[in-house]
């Protein structure tokens, strides 16, 4: 595979947010073409070949899915990734009737919520991205809800760890060097085919980075560990935990006792 | 191996720790009056009382025996309180415990409702009844409620000796009436990876041996954690895990029915009851942190030996024979 030059057309009408994607992508080791309009990225897409194009969905003069169904008349081969502000419904499902490989793809803010409700207490997690820092991060924070991940800095090493572990969710960055998120998501529920999966599109998109942000704020509003309140629901939460546990040990039951009071411990 | 050895220390140093609390208040217990201690400021047997269940908290937890069970007989044989008083106080006990434990309990989908409800229907109706047979019994000698009590220790500690609970009982067949209520279930079993289907048989006969269990509880004001253990477990067939949290839940429904009637008549005394609960409380709380850190099966033991004293006591105290000072 010549993965390390392939083409990338990047469109969109926001010329910084277009500039600093391309200086990223430039840097993963793709051959970056831009197009601040829809009109524009056909054009280049006629006379040369593209591996994958990211499209905005909002542009004056033409619709980003517009562009996309026409990218794909020009070369179906064509990978492409709709970029999208703040999520749509429709526009995800229409987006997922467009290419099915998109079809894992899950809404961030729709993972962040999961993430959220999710006792990861007793999930083994395996995090998968080429971003050294972006993946301890994400670590750091699943580590805060009391969950030792599993991380991968590519597919190879990935689909190693899923083969040597029963993993129950698999966090995957979608554009790494070696292998397509989706690809080794496909892989990976090959090798388990009861694996949830997640996969996490655009580098440092500007606009990701800003949904995140405003959904992180939200989520420590939830465990908001410096407030006084939160603090108080923490030990309410815990004090909870203890009596329930304390009560099935005086049943008799120690393991579940043990079970609830520290999950972690085996 | 190092564990099971601070395990023991621990064990030892409580049992001491026991010893030498309940020795003296026994001695005071053989001397003076039923209430008040004499020359003693009022806050002396609160203090000593709260220290005492504290101890017993943590006792209860890791012995796997419940806090109420153990309490009554302990503070009727080694305090100089009444007997009601001590009975009253110790369904509130065992009502705190199971009413600290049982939200966390549902929540976590661990106690069971419809195999909870219509046990408690049964259960506390009798425990009702088996509440004003205790006063009644009581008003007429209270030797008679406390050798009853003795009885009753006895066969307890015998039960918590002799029953070997079963994590997974194997149901072949439900019965009628445990399908018509619709008990039975599923839960995720996390070391196995599997899912646990479970159903009960013999329901008919579990639900008649709550009536029985009902009497007691509120006879003796004693949780009834070890008897509702064994039936929904071993005779109904619901696993241990269902068994416990259910059992746990159901007192919270049982006893507060027997409560009620404790309390109207003026049994619950606040300074009795308010050190007891606390101290429990707080050693169970203490005692689930140990439990993370080792579980030592000797103390369970040494709670069962205690209970088989206390139940001795209480015979020999109700029988007036003076065998045991």
């Amino acid at each position: 595979m010549t993965k390390n030059k392939q083409t990338l057309l990047l469109v969109d009408d926001n010329k910084t947010f277009l500039e600093s994607l391309a200086r990223r992508a430039e840097l993963k080791g793709f051959n970056v073409l831009t197009a601040e309009s829809g009109e524009e990225a056909l054009k280049l897409a006629a006379a040369q070949h593209i591996d994958i194009a990211a499209v905005d969905q909002q542009m004056p003069g033409m619709e980003g899915l517009v562009v996309i169904t026409k990218l794909k008349g020009i070369n179906s081969e064509i990978k492409t990734l709709l970029l999208t502000g703040h999520g749509d419904d429709k526009l995800k499902e229409a987006t997922r009737a467009l290419d099915s490989a998109y079809f894992d793809k899950e809404d961030i803010s729709g993972f962040w919520d999961f993430l959220a409700n999710l006792s990861l207490g007793k999930v083994n997690i395996l995090l998968v991205d080429d971003n050294p820092k972006f993946l301890e991060t994400l670590a750091d924070r699943i580590r805060l809800r009391g969950n030792e991940p599993l991380t991968a800095l590519n597919a190879t090493e990935a689909m190693a760890i899923m083969e040597s572990n029963r993993i129950q969710l698999a966090i995957v960055d979608q554009r790494m060097p070696d292998m397509e998120g989706l690809e080794l998501i496909t892989r990976l529920k090959k090798i388990d085919p009861s694996v949830k999966t997640m996969l996490l599109t655009g580098h440092g998109d500007e606009k990701l980075k800003e949904a995140t942000q405003a959904l992180n704020t939200s989520y420590f509003e939830k465990d908001d560990m410096g407030s006084f309140w939160g603090f108080f629901r923490q030990i309410l939460n815990s004090l909870e935990t203890s009596m329930a546990a304390a009560g099935m040990a005086e049943g008799g039951d120690h393991k579940d006792a043990i079970k609830l009071e520290d999950p972690n411990k085996e | 191996m190092n564990n099971i050895s601070i395990g023991r220390t621990k064990g030892f140093l409580l049992s001491i720790l026991i010893l030498i609390l309940t020795h003296p208040v026994s001695a005071f217990a053989a001397d003076q009056a039923m209430l008040g201690g004499g020359d003693k400021p009022w806050w002396f047997w609160p203090l000593i009382l709260f220290v005492f269940c504290f101890i017993l908290g943590i006792l209860a937890v890791m012995a796997g025996v419940g806090g109420g069970v153990l309490y009554v007989p302990l503070v009727s044989g080694f305090f100089p309180f009444h007997i009601d008083f001590v009975r009253g106080v110790g369904l509130m006990v065992a009502l705190a415990g199971a009413l600290a434990a049982g939200p966390g309990l549902l929540r976590r989908n661990l106690a069971n409702l419809r195999l909870a409800l219509p046990v408690a229907l049964i259960a506390s109706t009798f425990s009702i009844l088996g509440a004003m047979l205790g006063l009644y019994l009581s008003a007429l000698n209270p030797d008679i409620i406390q050798t009853c009590l003795g009885a009753t220790i006895i066969g307890i500690a015998a039960l918590l000796i002799f029953s070997k609970n079963s994590e997974k009982p194997v149901v072949t067949k439900q019965d009628a009436i445990g399908m018509a209520l619709g008990l039975g279930g599923v839960y995720w079993d996390e070391g196995a990876r599997e899912n646990v289907e479970w159903k009960t048989h013999r329901t008919l006969l579990g639900l008649f041996m709550f009536i029985l269990i009902g009497l007691i509880a509120g006879m003796f004001g004693l949780g009834a954690g070890w008897a509702n253990v064994p039936v929904l477990n071993l005779l109904m067939g619901a696993p241990l895990k269902v068994s416990v949290a259910t059992s746990k839940f159901l007192l919270s429904i049982t006893d507060t029915s027997a409560a009620w009637i404790y309390m109207n008549r003026g049994c619950v005394i606040p300074l009795i009851g308010v050190p007891s609960i606390v101290g429990l409380m707080l050693g169970s709380l203490v005692g689930v942190k140990v439990l993370a850190i080792a579980k030592p099966k000797m103390i369970r033991y040494f709670v069962i030996v205690v209970l088989l004293f206390a139940g001795l006591k209480a015979m020999d105290k109700g029988l007036g024979l003076g065998l045991l000072g």
